[in-house]
């Protein structure tokens, strides 16, 4: 019954990590991982190829002891340690497929060689040594099958086959610590040494022992066998020689370097350093030193869990945690990454069972073959959920229609999110002014900076409550808000959203004017024969619009241009900072680079800028000056529709900066905004004390 | 060979390069005005400005290092160095394992992330553009200038000389990480934005001394495999012919007398 | 909001998913247990022909009019609404569109308007129906009354949000009532008697070959037998 449910645990893994797989191959490795510029490599490279390929190690060492020291004891488990080396290395052969950006290039190391690369021997050896493994792997489904020519042939090539595997293990085992040698400066001085390559080899070596015993332990459980412990018991001895031979080395090395200052100096490195030593060689050895505990299998297994997990964090902490200070980030993997980690040694978990229920992996006995089962009744369509769900199929797709649509849910949509839909422009309404939401904050770029939309403002210019699905199309899923750009669209150019040489193109094109460049010969088609080519003296749109013509809510068609972005955006502060510039007589004030980052030297009508951030701590004081504006704002737009105040768009112009006008922006739009908002001289006397102390005590 | 020297202390930070850098190159962005932000490099942006604590804007882009890092490390040579001193990518080649960036001690390469079918993104100094570098060209003080690394080396050293309480006494890439193709003179420090623990070694020059030995390596141990294994064996079947020749005897001498 | 963005990407991608995958995994068992159960009968021949015109006359139960005409006509207009409005709504077609990137016919606001409301009326009839009708009430188990509820409400939810102005609630409300709604009828459709959607062809295939054991199977047509649907349809 473990059995079974460690099987459908396994099933329901794998299906996730299959989901996540496939959603990486669609929405690339951005939209799925956490991975960054600044740690290129996650754990599917870490954990599941390093790592799982460290865990492997056990086949190569066991094929060393029983093909080459011909130890005959430890025969009962060397099938077992080649089953583990050959589902370990392609587990890890999947992950690195879905980890490299072009998996369909997979095969390029084979074409284009560059032998200084430790990734290129790594490359080798292990596809090497993976053919090697299915050919060591291979006789026990062979010897079951019909086969036997091939049984005989691979009987045959076993030797040199065998010494060929060892060589390639030998070789790349130290490659994959060679593999961060190129990281100089980078991976944390406790495990960037040049004793990589020696340290890699024989933790995985001592670790890959004790996963065979590990895993044979953990079968013999699952199907009730006794274990050979006596042969387990040398295995994880021999294991416990080699970690303590791992633990010298990596001691030595470290007095070698001088590195005995930085072991007690408290950073978490360092403190990670030492529950790694710990757990993956101090506590195995200490309990393999115990005769009573490494006979027992308790103690056995215990000792083993330690090791594999030890040598797991090992490779996280030199392939991705000893990067974090160099990168100065740190990466928490995404579901998605999680999910395939684990689910590609569950699928692997998965195939181990069915080699070991139908093939002589273990001497174990086999259980009673499978009987053909009962005949079932039909499920009648009326009960779904009532049938025993006693037989695989049943079960399984069970299982798989359940799990997949989760699956689905979590990783398609974030990976969607990420990648084909453009981030919701932020809104805010502005805090505590005013409950009509008569002017918003808006935070487009989502840099953490609002500007200001007169919400009210753009509603009845344009018509009032039927005006709204201009902007907000109700019937369009995720279409909140038009963004700003449709109307507002270049950002210095006096823009409208009339696009005249487009209209002169497509006239062209429709009269049949030589050629699809706009001609001056479709002038008169809208404009008055001898006038002036003005707005003025143009058709209606309606004229040819008759359908499609944007009409505001009285039915009247509005085509009056909108204000350039920039200036729709300035025109939201622009108007009252050069009115305090010269109430207050602080001329800086209506200057750009009060706003804008500005480089001494540089001519104010060439620089690109970004608005001027504030300093840390003042984002409090902003957001004060904030909704003191919308305050105003809001009051003023609420007059709208009145007459210009007397003092209109005229008496801001002296103040205005020189060099805004040097840029050459004309401000029609500023004067467009103002002019449908009125004055309030009362409001303003009574808050400007107020504004005056927020702004200029800043 | 072809190289840049920055002089640090002329640039004034107008971004001139940057905006050039992604003119030139075709860097899309969402939005045309995100090209204008400061911001770090990626891999929309080939090159940008980094501000350092004494307020000097120093260029970001790749070193293109004498001895490159990444050529050695990747494993389908898609880096490579060219004879005129520029290190180019051919994406081709490339398929996408990352160990570049792991591997380049400036820190320079960037990855499309976004895409399903992503490319690495660096530099290339303008290789087949003619007249050198476009942000060398857009550069309005002067800053960058594209040339032979022997006569930049020169210019960097007579301006030091001209000025020697203005420059630091330093040529930065002449001799760091084994000489760099893009190098600095500057009025303010500029260590830290070197890795120090490399000093003047490549890390080429660490690794290969590992790497070369690799077909040693398979060679002795294979050969190692094989004597024992055949050594062993040899003695154990002695071991068991002994005991079946001892079985023989004692077979034949009981077999004897029915004979 | 939240919970609206919530409701249309994760919840709406994973049930969706969980319908389709749901109805195939009966279509897959289903043909799985046909094939097996004639493998090991002696009669391999099966009267396609007669189960193909069953299942049309169960479809359309023209020749039967003559029982409860109305609510046969009410049956009839009431599947048809259901299947044609959600798949050929004009903004539905735009969901088609960006997600698995079909492009389909679409039908005018009018009509689905007008085939909404019938569908509705058809719906509400066929359950005062199944309340008032002696016959079909003792037919009826509580999931008879629930399950026709709970494929209007997305119906009605959505014809209210197309038009605020009838809406008791807000726009974003209403929304997310119709997708929540229909999201539920997703996951009630592989997992109660909705499946008849795909499996109403093997309710005939199973009835003929069912009867097509030869006399004296004895036990192991019993066994087989054992179990029969509770209630009838309707």
């Amino acid at each position: 019954m473990a059995l079974k449910r460690l099987k459908d645990l396994f099933f329901v893994l794998a299906l996730f990590g299959l989901v996540a797989g496939i959603t990486r191959m669609f929405a690339g490795l951005g939209a799925t991982t956490a991975l960054s510029d600044e740690i290129p490599w996650g754990i599917w490279k870490v954990l599941n190829m390093v790592g799982g390929v460290a865990l492997a190690t056990g086949g190569f060492v066991l094929a060393f002891a029983v093909h080459v020291l011909h130890v005959k004891s430890l025969k009962p488990i060397l099938r077992p340690a080649l089953m583990v080396a050959f589902l370990g290395y392609g587990a890890s052969c999947t992950a690195l497929l879905l980890d490299i950006g072009l998996p369909h290039r997979f095969w390029h190391p084979i074409v284009f060689w560059n032998p200084h690369s430790f990734l290129f021997e790594v490359f080798w050896c292990v596809l090497l040594y993976f053919t090697v493994c299915a050919i060591e792997v291979s006789p026990m489904p062979l010897e079951k099958s019909r086969f036997s020519g091939i049984h005989r042939i691979v009987k045959k090539i076993s030797g040199p086959v065998v010494i060929l595997g060892i060589t390639l293990s030998t070789l790349h085992h130290s490659s994959l610590g060679s593999l961060f040698l190129v990281s100089t400066g980078r991976i944390h001085e406790l495990w960037y040494t040049t004793w990589l390559p020696v340290h890699f080899i024989l933790s995985a070596a001592g670790a890959g022992m004790m996963a065979v015993v590990l895993l044979t332990l953990v079968t013999a459980k699952l199907y009730h066998r006794i274990p050979p412990t006596q042969v387990l018991t040398r295995v994880a001895s021999a294991s416990a020689i080699v970690l303590t031979l791992y633990l010298g080395t990596k001691v030595l090395d470290l007095m070698n370097r001088g590195a005995k200052s930085i072991l007690f100096n408290g950073q978490w490195e360092v403190q990670l350093f030492w529950v790694e030593i710990v757990i993956a060689t101090v506590i195995p050895i200490s309990i393999t030193a115990v005769p009573r505990l490494r006979r027992s299998n308790a103690g056995l297994a215990t000792a083993a869990s330690f090791a594999v997990a030890g040598a797991l964090l090992n490779r996280l902490d030199v392939g991705i945690l000893a990067y974090f200070r160099s990168g100065e980030t740190t990466y928490i993997p995404t579901l998605a990454e999680i999910a395939v980690t684990v689910g590609i040694p569950s699928a692997a978990g998965l195939v181990y069972f069915y080699f070991v229920e139908h093939f002589d992996v273990f001497d174990f006995q086999r259980g009673p073959a499978a009987s053909r089962g009962p005949i079932t009744a039909f499920q009648p369509q009326t009960r779904v959920w009532g049938g025993t769900l006693l037989n695989d199929l049943e079960r399984m797709s069970l299982i798989a229609v359940i799990v997949i649509p989760v699956a689905l849910g979590l990783f398609l949509t974030s990976a969607r999110a990420s990648t084909d839909e453009v981030p919701r422009t932020r809104v805010a309404a502005p805090t505590g002014t005013d409950g009509a939401r008569d002017v918003l904050r808006m935070d487009g770029d989502h840099d953490g900076n609002y500007v200001l939309f007169p919400h009210q403002a753009h509603r009845d210019r344009w018509g009032g409550e039927d005006s709204c699905t201009l902007c907000h199309h109700m019937d369009k899923p995720n279409d909140h808000q038009t963004a700003c750009r449709n109307c507002h669209r270049y950002m210095n150019q006096p823009t409208s959203i009339f696009d005249h040489e487009l209209h002169q193109k497509r006239l062209t094109v429709k009269l049949g004017y030589a050629g699809s460049l706009a001609t001056n010969l479709t002038c008169t088609e809208c404009h008055v024969e001898g006038e002036a080519k003005r707005g003025e003296t143009a058709e209606d749109c309606v004229t040819c619009h008759r359908e499609n013509m944007r009409m505001s809510g009285d039915g009247s068609v509005r085509h009056d241009l909108a204000p350039a972005y920039t200036d729709a955006l300035h025109a939201n502060c622009v108007g009252c900072h050069n009115k305090q510039a010269r109430e207050a007589g602080k001329p800086h004030l209506g200057r750009c680079d009060t706003c804008h980052e500005c480089t001494p030297g540089i001519d104010t009508v060439t620089r690109k800028d970004s608005v001027v951030r504030p300093p840390a701590g003042m984002e409090t004081s902003r957001s004060i000056i904030h909704d003191t504006l919308h305050t105003i704002h809001a009051l003023h737009t609420r007059k709208a529709g009145g007459s210009p105040g007397q003092d209109g768009p005229a008496d801001l112009r002296p103040a205005r900066d020189t060099a805004m006008v040097r840029r050459g922006i004309a401000f029609g739009a500023e004067a467009n905004v103002r002019g449908s908002r009125g004055e309030h001289p009362d409001f303003r006397k009574a808050l400007a004390p107020t504004i005056k102390t927020i702004i200029f005590s800043i | 060979m072809k190289a840049m020297l920055h002089d640090v202390s002329r640039c004034t930070g107008c971004m001139q390069c940057v905006e050039t850098c992604s003119l030139e190159n075709g860097l899309v962005q969402k939005g045309a005005d995100a090209r204008f932000k400061t911001g770090d490099l990626s891999a929309e942006r080939f090159t940008t400005l980094k501000r350092t604590r004494e307020g000097r804007y120093v260029r970001q882009q790749c070193l293109h290092c004498l001895d490159p890092s990444c050529a050695a490390a990747c494993p389908v040579g898609a880096l490579t160095r060219r004879e005129e001193g520029q290190v180019v990518y051919d994406a081709t080649r490339c398929i996408g394992c990352r160990y570049c960036m792991l591997a380049c001690p400036a820190h320079v390469i960037r990855y499309q992330w976004e895409t399903p079918m992503p490319f690495v993104q660096k530099c290339d100094l303008c290789c087949d553009r003619e007249g050198g570098p476009a942000c060398a060209e857009a550069c309005p003080s002067d800053v960058s200038i594209h040339g032979e690394r022997d006569e930049l080396l020169k210019i960097a050293h007579e301006r030091i000389r001209a000025n020697p309480e203005k420059y630091e006494q330093k040529v930065w890439g002449e001799y760091d990480m084994g000489g760099t193709g893009v190098m600095f003179i500057s009025d303010t420090p500029l260590d830290a934005l070197w890795p120090e623990s490399l000093g003047n070694r490549s890390i080429p020059s660490i690794t290969w001394p590992i790497a070369n030995k690799t077909p040693f390596l398979a060679l002795g141990v294979a050969g190692f495999l094989t004597g024992a294994s055949w050594l062993i064996e040899r003695r154990n079947r002695l071991a068991e012919e002994q005991t079946e020749d001892d079985r023989a005897q004692t077979a034949a001498e009981e077999n004897q007398p029915w004979h | 909001m939240d919970t609206l963005a919530f409701a249309r990407g994760p919840l709406f991608i994973a049930t969706m998913s969980f319908m389709v995958l749901g109805l195939l995994r009966h279509i897959i068992l289903q043909t799985h247990g046909v094939v097996r159960t004639l493998k090991r009968t002696p009669h391999q021949d099966v009267p396609w022909g007669r189960i193909f015109r069953k299942s049309a006359e169960w479809i359309v139960p023209v020749s039967h009019m003559s029982t409860a005409p109305w609510m046969k006509l009410a049956s009839i207009l009431f599947h048809v609404g259901l299947l044609l409005v959600p798949v050929f709504l004009a903004e539905h077609a735009f969901l088609w569109a960006r997600g698995p990137g079909v492009n389909l016919p679409t039908m005018s606001h009018e009509f689905a308007d007008q085939l909404t409301v019938l569908t509705l009326v058809a719906g509400i009839f066929l359950l005062g129906y199944r309340i008032f009708n002696r016959i079909s009430r003792e037919l009826s188990s509580r999931a008879d009354y629930f399950l026709p509820m709970a494929v209007i409400l997305p119906l009605l939810s959505g014809f209210l949000a197309c038009h605020p102005a009838w809406s008791p609630l807000p726009y974003q409300s209403m929304m997310l009532l119709h997708v929540l709604s229909a999201e539920l009828t997703f996951i009630l459709l592989p997992t109660t008697r909705l499946v008849h959607v795909v499996l109403f062809p093997f309710d005939r295939i199973s009835t003929e070959i069912h009867w097509r054991f030869v006399p004296g199977a004895g036990a192991r047509v019993a066994e087989t037998l054992r179990g029969t649907p509770e209630g009838a349809e309707v």
